[in-house]
């Protein structure tokens, strides 16, 4: 039988989704998150083992920027992929033009904008850091890197690392290549480790101690960990759906630890502007 | 642990128990207990066997993992409903079916994640061990190895470092093969 909406809830899509064609870019944060200054506003993402997952992350770490108020520009690596950003959150991008950025309008809430380099080139990616390192700390880049080391090798950005991985011994040997890269190359001013699909939060906890003890020893460098992103049916609900798991109003294993993730992530600035 | 037993004859699959049979025995201390326990209907134990710390039902995969994790599970299903008959008929000095049970799969090849995935879903301690033959099918070697405790140190001694890096795509980051072995270890420990 086909489902029957209840008088009074709206169009199904307009209650969950929040979609608006008005923008909202008059609107500020609220000043409770203020972030320190600089690069801790330009964070890049990268999953070496998967970029379906990256884009997942990206996409949900974004709306949860935008819920707190933060403007949010993305640079999606991954974007000539048919898992890019931009596919990964299709049914809420907005029609447009060729050479425009891609744009996220949800009611209420400061645009998401997404460029890439298949269609813009790297002065656009330049002019972003430049915007967002001179706005007030309420502009956030998020750059969702191709996931190869050749890559971070070759990316000058300063930012903010934020690494997804499995805790398979391979994996986290191409974590620990990257992270190395990244320090070689004087770009981080912050290393944050997500892993990915890994049964137990106790397991998943010692294993990034002994990665994270690892990696002080070696590179004398302190990594943060930001938890582990369970994988459910909602995670791959989500993506048939190409709607980000934020927006969905049912409960599921995946949607919690991705909010714990992002709060933990955003948090992470309060308490550092506190200090 | 890895033991390489020849020759092992391919013509009959008792056979193939009992080479495995000799391994656990000789390698584990394992009593074997008995061969082939119930059918393949209601449940199957191919070895049946115990190191007076726990009881041991150990499932010989020859042919696909899911079919032998399956038949692995109902040899335990088998066991637990027919242990009353099981104490009349094997005497607490052969066997103490008192003792914790584990399974034991001995399979050519296993899926990924595939230890967490039983440490999440099994009330009971599963075993894997892995077993290759090697030699020509008139005169083959089995080499049988557990792959929890080789799981961390696979890489280092089976596959060459510089495959490792390119597989991984780590090769910019010229790390030595001192460094990713301290690197195993680390994550061993």
């Amino acid at each position: 039988m086909e489902e029957r909406f209840r008088l009074g809830r709206g169009l199904k899509e307009i209650s969950q989704v929040y979609l608006s064609d008005t923008a909202r870019n008059e609107i500020k944060r609220h000043g409770k998150l203020k972030t320190v200054s600089g690069p801790r506003t330009v964070i890049r993402v990268c999953h070496p083992g998967s970029c379906l997952v990256q884009s997942f992350f990206l996409a949900n770490l974004a709306l949860e920027l935008a819920k707190n108020r933060f403007s949010v520009y993305v640079w999606d690596g991954l974007d000539s992929s048919p898992v890019g950003m931009e596919a990964v959150m299709k049914s809420i991008v907005l029609d447009r033009k060729e050479d425009e950025a891609a744009t996220v309008r949800l009611y209420g809430l400061p645009d998401i904008l997404i460029y890439g380099p298949q269609r813009h080139d790297t002065d656009k990616l330049a002019d972003l850091v430049r915007i967002v390192h001179a706005s007030d700390n309420d502009r956030y880049l998020l750059v969702s890197a191709d996931g190869s080391l050749a890559s971070a090798m070759n990316d000058d950005i300063h930012a903010e690392h934020i690494l997804l991985s499995g805790t398979d011994e391979k994996s986290l040997l191409q974590c620990y290549a990257h992270i190395r890269v990244i320090l070689d190359k004087g770009s981080a001013s912050g290393i944050f480790i997500v892993f990915d699909g890994v049964g137990h939060e106790k397991a998943a906890q010692e294993t990034f101690e002994r990665f994270a003890a690892f990696i002080d020893k070696k590179l004398n460098y302190t990594i943060d960990y930001l938890g582990n992103l369970s994988h459910d049916e909602s995670l791959e609900r989500s993506v048939e759906e190409t709607k980000p798991l934020m927006l969905s109003q049912d409960r599921s294993e995946t949607k919690d630890d991705m909010v714990s993730i992002s709060r933990k992530f955003i948090h992470s600035r309060k308490t550092h502007d506190n200090s | 642990m890895s033991r390489i037993l020849k020759p092992v004859s391919l013509q009959g699959v008792e056979y193939v128990h009992q080479i495995c049979a000799q391994y656990f025995v000789d390698e584990h201390g394992f009593k074997i207990v008995e061969y082939n326990l119930g059918n393949t209907f209601t449940g199957k134990i191919d070895l049946l066997a115990t190191n007076s710390a726990e009881v041991f039902l150990i499932t010989l995969n020859m042919e696909d993992f899911p079919g032998a994790l399956l038949r692995s599970f109902m040899g335990l299903r088998w066991f637990r409903e027919n242990l009353d008959f099981l104490k009349r008929v094997y005497p607490p000095e052969d066997i103490d079916l008192n003792l914790p049970v584990g399974l034991i799969i001995l399979s050519k090849e296993f899926p990924p994640e595939i230890h967490s995935i039983l440490a999440e879903v099994c009330s009971v301690r599963v075993h894997l061990y892995r077993y290759e033959f090697f030699g020509s099918v008139e005169d083959p070697d089995i080499f049988i190895r557990d792959i929890r405790e080789s799981a961390t140190s696979e890489l280092q001694t089976d596959q060459d470092l510089g495959e490792l890096r390119k597989e991984l795509g780590i090769e910019p980051a010229n790390m030595s093969d001192e460094e990713i072995r301290e690197f195993q270890a680390a994550m061993k420990a």
